[in-house]
């Protein structure tokens, strides 16, 4: 099981505290589909993602955004067992949506870009450390019931 | 050869044109030590690297992050040869200083991190794009030496 220090717990809460999912959902998809645009691949009843401004405007990625970064919160609230809370969703993404679960990692990667940009100075080394862990760990349990 | 369009030349050097080096890589690499402590196995004769303070107060980690910076440099100057330009540097990693390569990456995910937390709403989705190719187009370069 994963073991969190009372530091990391308050630092996660801290950075979760922070951000508004609704605001920030939308540009760390976008931002996936930007950086790795291979990840396009999932989205092809998306509409136009012919270019960075036609990903930022689009509607159903910001939509879509807000879903993931919603189901974070599931993660925060459950910190102590992140693996069988995300069996469902694990499952999902395997059986049903069929994505490479490598692609986890690079929406946690855009995300942690994206908090850092909205914390600024506040988003300090230890904190950095902490909220990698807690991805990797969400990004681990997601990957987990793939076979 | 790696092809830059105008637009990626102009995004990376607009990143570099607000990196302050000293500061900027004194806080990649330290930040670097404190989110994946098993690198700080390269800088034994550091001194104190106890904790996330003394790894942001220590004055050899400072020093060196700016080398760090400045080596870069040189591959923003030779954007069009970084390959060549980085052979000897490559060699040294990697006969020498014998780093897991690996490490470049994690080193240039928290040099991204630092730059998302300065740029704030100025590291948009394109200039990111830009700024992560060109600095796998360095890690792959510094890759090469290896045998």
């Amino acid at each position: 099981m994963v073991e969190w220090t009372d530091a990391e717990r308050k630092a996660i809460k801290s950075v979760w505290g922070k951000i508004n999912v609704d605001v920030i959902g939308p540009q760390v998809l976008a931002r996936c589909l930007i950086v790795y645009p291979w990840t396009q691949r999932y989205f092809g009843s998306f509409g136009s993602l012919s270019d960075v401004a036609s990903i930022m405007g689009n509607k159903k990625v910001a939509a879509h955004g807000k879903v993931v970064l919603n189901g974070l919160r599931l993660a925060v609230q459950n910190m102590d067992d992140i693996k069988n809370t995300y069996a469902p969703l694990s499952v999902l993404h395997s059986e049903k949506l069929h994505v490479d679960p490598d692609n986890f990692r690079l929406l946690g990667d855009c995300l942690t870009i994206v908090v850092a940009s909205q914390l600024g100075r506040a988003f300090t080394p230890d904190i950095q450390a902490a909220w990698q862990k807690f991805l990797a760990v969400v990004v681990s349990a997601l990957g987990k019931q793939y076979h | 050869m790696v092809q830059w369009t105008a637009e990626e030349r102009a995004a990376i050097q607009g990143v570099f044109a607000t990196l302050d080096y000293e500061s900027v890589g004194r806080e990649s690499l330290a930040r670097c030590l404190v989110v994946y402590p098993w690198t700080q196995r390269y800088f034994g004769g550091f001194g104190n690297l106890y904790n996330a303070e003394a790894i942001m107060a220590n004055p050899n980690v400072a020093a060196h992050g700016t080398v760090v910076l400045r080596g870069l440099e040189k591959a923003l100057k030779n954007m069009d040869d970084i390959k060549n330009t980085y052979t000897t540097l490559s060699e040294l990693h990697s006969e020498k200083l014998q780093v897991d390569p690996g490490n470049f990456q994690l080193l240039a995910d928290c040099l991204t991190v630092v730059v998302a937390k300065h740029m704030r709403t100025e590291f948009t989705p394109d200039i990111q794009a830009a700024w992560q190719k060109f600095l796998s187009v360095v890690i792959s370069a510094l890759r090469r030496q290896y045998h």
